[in-house]
């Protein structure tokens, strides 16, 4: 049957047994509303019929008891009593049983025979239905099991919270006394004994926090040991199967693990057991024959190391051959030959990871690994860990995994790219460079940079993301990048502002957003909004082939634009201060319009410029005088002005000097080249 | 079906009309006979779905935009902790796409699998609708749209479109998953 | 018969996936409704009119025997062929179809094959 009428099935189901329950329980209290029981009533039919289309008898036959029974309390024939709910109920739980055990794959825990004949009779129907033993099998599920202690603990952290509002509310009511009776003359030493017991109310919070953030934490961990059991008999039976002895030692079961993170490491385990037994471990007489002990060892082993859970799964088989992985990865078309060439034999092994690699059986015999090797580097990756090969030929293989502890709470660096803040997990961040134009260099087209004496590829994160190709902010000419690393690449991603590290609560962007490309989780910053956390294996796919960040040329020009400097043009014609500003922007000067002298002392009190272009006749203080006043400044005392005006008189050009400006040009012979040369021999 | 090409619409909604009178008198006690509805602004004009899909109405906080996730989901917010997107349902449905200003809201929706919020023009308030009052969609709507359209109820001289929330929420263009 | 428009009116969704899977497998064009209310939309639309209405009896707010009387008075709907689909008994059906005036009956559980052949000795 089609899983898809399945599932329609099940939700359905579950939809009319949740109606059948909050329904009969109004019918109680109102056994006179006949309407309900029409509703009631197709619920039952409509349940039967579905169950029916799939198959699903014994469901449709107590499904269709119900229905007759509703029938008759419609018709009247059947009282309408808390007896006759009950058995409603009875049989609404018998099919919900049912249902869940549909959905988990099990045997039905009914008893249908049984179950309709204790119905018919109106009796309890329990006999009829299997006890299962609790849901203890599903550890994994929604739920947590916590000590009652660690509640204790909690609620009583919760307690110390609310004792701690209370010390703040109390110091915003002295404050308030504080501001009120002083009139506005507060002595310092009591603003200092003020400052000292809030400090202490800040600490005392930090503290309970702290404290509170460990408790509900531990409350997601579980030992490994939850999915470790039945590895030893599933490795027992599957090398049994092919003839070989093997024996799997554990260590480490205690160690505790994210619940998410167990979820997701299990099938992977699965994968490297039946790996290391399929291709790792020999035959015996051939192991014998090796000078090995007949019996192979698989040993999964775990400890802290760091803030990390480290996880080793080694088997002392025939080991990974680097040469002969390159030349299948080669055959396979995953590298071509220069790669190959360049390849160092611990690098080679992790081409076993590559998409592509482990397609094949007959490479599975030559590699000695690689089924689906893909698939647990992609899972691994996932969930924010790293993954390390180790191997010597015909000795052992070793498999690491570097798991973050929890998935909660990570270390992450803050980055401002296209206007929003995104966080990248520390453990993907080799650091963060200020790159200047020299610094870029084009190979075939792409960008790269030089860092550390290696060449890294250049791209713009704002672009990866989708988010246009506004670059990234240029200030002083250099740009801001954070080199990713994975496994044995590195790339270098241009930003528009480092914010620095952070520690950061790792959240879900819920069910509508499954799995957005580039993200893997949203955290909730200090004012309230979320910022995205990125997945960065998702980022170095998507650098597989992108084209690069266009920097060089950009900063280049940048360069240009910096060394020139800016301008405050001051002038009450638009017209004289449009030309003049069109004529320096195309010759790379940055401009600052002032529509009159006044205008213009206040901007450069915002500002320093390295020139000053002003008119001479305006509304208000004359070009003279600001320029007189600009001389009184003491950043402005050295600034070069021009004085630009229609008065072609001497004695307004000595009335410029006076006043300290460097030059006077006159509107009448005002052209394009006189300005620009001016302003060029002033500032260069 | 060529005879069909030449009637006209009123009285196909006479005729509609009568007939959920008929049906819906045939009935003992009908209960739902109104509606309760949250109405809404969508490009001018008046919408609305039943208030039991409203967890909430809030307004349009700051909109964290999501990458390589373009047209119908804005942008992000956190809603006291937990993460949500925001919904411009306008492009879905065809409606003209008026500016968002001071008094667009967001409704806050707890669908089974996921919650949502849509973005609104502005709210109107929450109305009881009559039941019997439905009509087919009148509106010229292209068939991906009417999907998620249930009929439309003219009060008042007021044409108020009821949105299919059921269908909307259920509709695999409304989650990311790449 | 490609292109010919069937609507398919009943409150499961099972039922509802089951018979459009099946019947757009066999080349038609198939608009589905989960109450009769809903159905107004396809039947009033000049798009959607349906060749064939395939519904349920036991539905919310209207039954099908009373949705279908109904299409069957009214002069821009009584051509259109109603068959019911139902896990109601054979002879129930029948019964229904002569009060209604609907064309024929599909009984549930149905298999693809079934209901393909069934719409094709009404559609023709």
């Amino acid at each position: 049957m089609s899983t898809k009428y399945l599932d329609i099935f099940l939700k359905e189901a579950e939809e009319h047994i949740g109606s059948l329950q909050t329904r009969l329980l109004v019918l109680e209290k109102e056994p006179g509303n006949g309407s309900l029981i029409h509703e009631l009533l197709r619920n039952a039919h409509t349940l039967k019929g579905s169950a029916r289309m799939l198959g699903f008898e014994d469901i449709s036959v107590i499904a269709h008891r119900m229905e007759d029974f509703l029938k008759e309390m419609e018709d009247g024939e059947r009282a309408v009593d808390s007896d006759s709910v009950d058995l409603l109920l009875q049989g609404t739980d018998a099919i919900s049983r049912m249902i869940s055990a549909l959905e988990k794959g099990v045997d039905s825990p009914v008893d249908v025979e049984r179950f309709i004949e204790a119905f018919d009779k109106g009796l309890s129907t329990s006999d009829a239905i299997l006890q299962s033993p609790a849901a203890e099998t599903e550890v994994m599920g929604d739920t947590v099991r916590a000590s009652v202690k660690t509640l204790d603990s909690l609620v009583n952290l919760l307690g110390e919270l609310i004792i701690n509002k209370k010390r703040f509310e109390d110091k915003t009511l002295e404050l308030k006394t504080l501001c009120k009776n002083s009139g506005g003359t507060v002595p310092a030493a009591r603003i200092m004994e003020f400052q000292q017991a809030l400090d202490e109310d800040v600490l005392y919070l930090g503290y309970v926090i702290q404290e509170l953030h460990a408790e509900a934490m531990a409350l997601r961990m579980l030992p490994l040991r939850t999915i470790t059991d039945g590895f030893i008999r599933m490795v027992r039976d599957l090398s049994k199967s092919q003839g070989k002895e093997v024996d799997l030692e554990i260590r480490g079961e205690h160690i505790e693990v994210d619940r998410l993170l167990l979820e997701s490491l299990k099938p992977m385990f699965l994968h490297m057991l039946t790996n290391a037994v399929d291709h790792g471990i020999e035959l015996p007489e051939e192991r014998l024959a090796r000078g090995k002990p007949r019996k192979g060892t698989i040993r999964l082993s775990a400890r802290h190391e760091g803030n990390s859970v480290l996880i080793e799964i080694r088997d002392d088989g025939s080991g990974m051959d680097p040469e002969r992985i390159r030349q299948t990865a080669l055959k396979r078309g995953v590298i071509n030959k220069e790669e190959a060439e360049m390849l160092r034999d611990d690098e080679a092994l992790y081409l076993t990871l590559r998409p592509g690699f482990s397609t094949s059986e007959i490479v599975t015999d030559i590699s000695g690994r690689g089924v689906g090797m893909d698939v647990v580097k992609m899972s691994i990756e996932k969930v924010k860990g790293n993954l390390t090969l180790k191997s010597e030929v015909g000795v052992y293989s070793e498999i690491q995994l570097r798991l973050p502890p929890t998935l909660a709470v990570i270390d992450a660096l803050m980055v401002t790219c296209s206007g929003e803040q995104y966080a990248i997990p520390l453990s993907y961040v080799q650091e963060t460079i200020k790159i200047r134009v020299e610094d870029i260099a084009t190979v075939a087209g792409k960008e790269i940079v030089s860092v550390r004496n290696s060449s890294v590829p250049l791209f713009s994160l704002a672009t990866m993301l989708g988010f246009g190709e506004k670059g990234a902010i240029i200030a002083g000419g250099k740009v801001s990048a954070v080199i990713l690393k994975q496994r044995d690449q590195t790339i270098a991603c241009t930003i528009d502002k480092n914010n620095g590290t952070s520690e950061i609560v790792v959240k879900s962007l819920g069910g509508q957003l499954k799995k957005v490309r580039h993200t893997f989780g949203a955290t909730i910053m200090g004012d309230g909004n979320p910022a995205l956390i990125l997945d960065v294996s998702d980022i170095f796919s998507s650098a597989e082939g992108a084209s690069t960040a266009g920097l060089r040329k950009a900063l280049q020009q940048s360069q240009v634009f910096v060394s020139r400097g800016k301008v405050l043009v001051v002038d009450d014609s638009i017209t004289t201060r449009t030309m003049e500003k069109s004529i320096l922007l195309s010759n790379g000067y940055e401009v600052t319009i002032a529509i009159s002298a006044e205008d213009a002392l206040e901007k450069v009190a915002e500002n320093t410029f390295d020139l000053v272009i002003s008119d001479v006749e305006m509304p208000g203080l004359n070009g003279f005088e600001l320029t007189a006043r600009l001389r009184q400044m003491d950043v402005y005392r050295n600034v070069p002005v021009i004085i630009v005006s229609s008065l072609a008189k001497d004695e307004h050009k000595r009335k410029a000097i006076e006043a300290g400006a460097q030059a006077y040009i006159v509107k009448g012979v005002f052209e394009q080249g006189t300005l620009l040369d001016t302003v060029e021999s002033l500032i260069g | 079906m060529s005879e069909n090409s030449g009637y006209d619409i009123r009285s196909i909604l006479n005729e509609m009309r009568e007939e959920y009178w008929q049906g819906l008198s045939e009935k003992v006690e009908v209960q739902d006979d109104l509606l309760e509805c949250i109405t809404f602004i969508l490009g001018g004009e008046t919408y609305a779905f039943e208030t039991g899909y409203a967890s909430e109405v809030i307004r349009v906080p700051k909109l964290i935009r999501v990458p390589g996730v373009q047209g119908l989901i804005s942008g992000i917010f956190n809603l006291r902790g937990e993460i949500i997107a925001a919904m411009d349902i306008r492009s879905l449905l065809g409606i003209p796409l008026l500016p968002i200003d001071a008094a667009a809201r967001i409704i806050v929706i707890k669908s089974e699998s996921f919650t949502t919020g849509i973005i609104v023009e502005s709210v109107r308030g929450v109305h009881p609708l009559p039941l019997e009052q439905f009509e087919a969609v009148v509106k010229s709507v292209d068939q991906s749209a009417r999907e998620f359209l249930r009929g439309q109820i003219n009060l008042d001289g007021e044409m108020t479109v009821l949105l299919d929330l059921k269908r909307l929420l259920a509709s695999p263009s409304l989650i990311v998953d790449n | 018969m490609a292109g010919k428009k069937i609507l398919v009116i009943d409150d499961s969704e099972l039922v509802l996936a089951m018979a459009s899977d099946a019947l757009k497998g066999a080349g038609y064009e198939v608009f589905t409704a989960t109450n009769g209310i809903e159905a107004n939309s396809f039947i009033f639309s000049t798009t959607s009119r349906p060749d064939l209405i395939i519904m349920d009896i036991m539905m919310p707010l209207l039954d099908g025997n009373k949705k279908a009387k109904i299409l069957k008075e009214k002069d821009f709907s009584k051509d259109i062929p109603i068959m019911f689909i139902s896990s109601k008994s054979e002879a129930e059906l029948e019964k229904l179809v002569e009060e209604s005036g609907a064309d024929g009956y599909i009984t549930k559980p149905f298999t693809s094959q079934g209901i393909v052949n069934s719409v094709r000795t009404v559609l023709k």
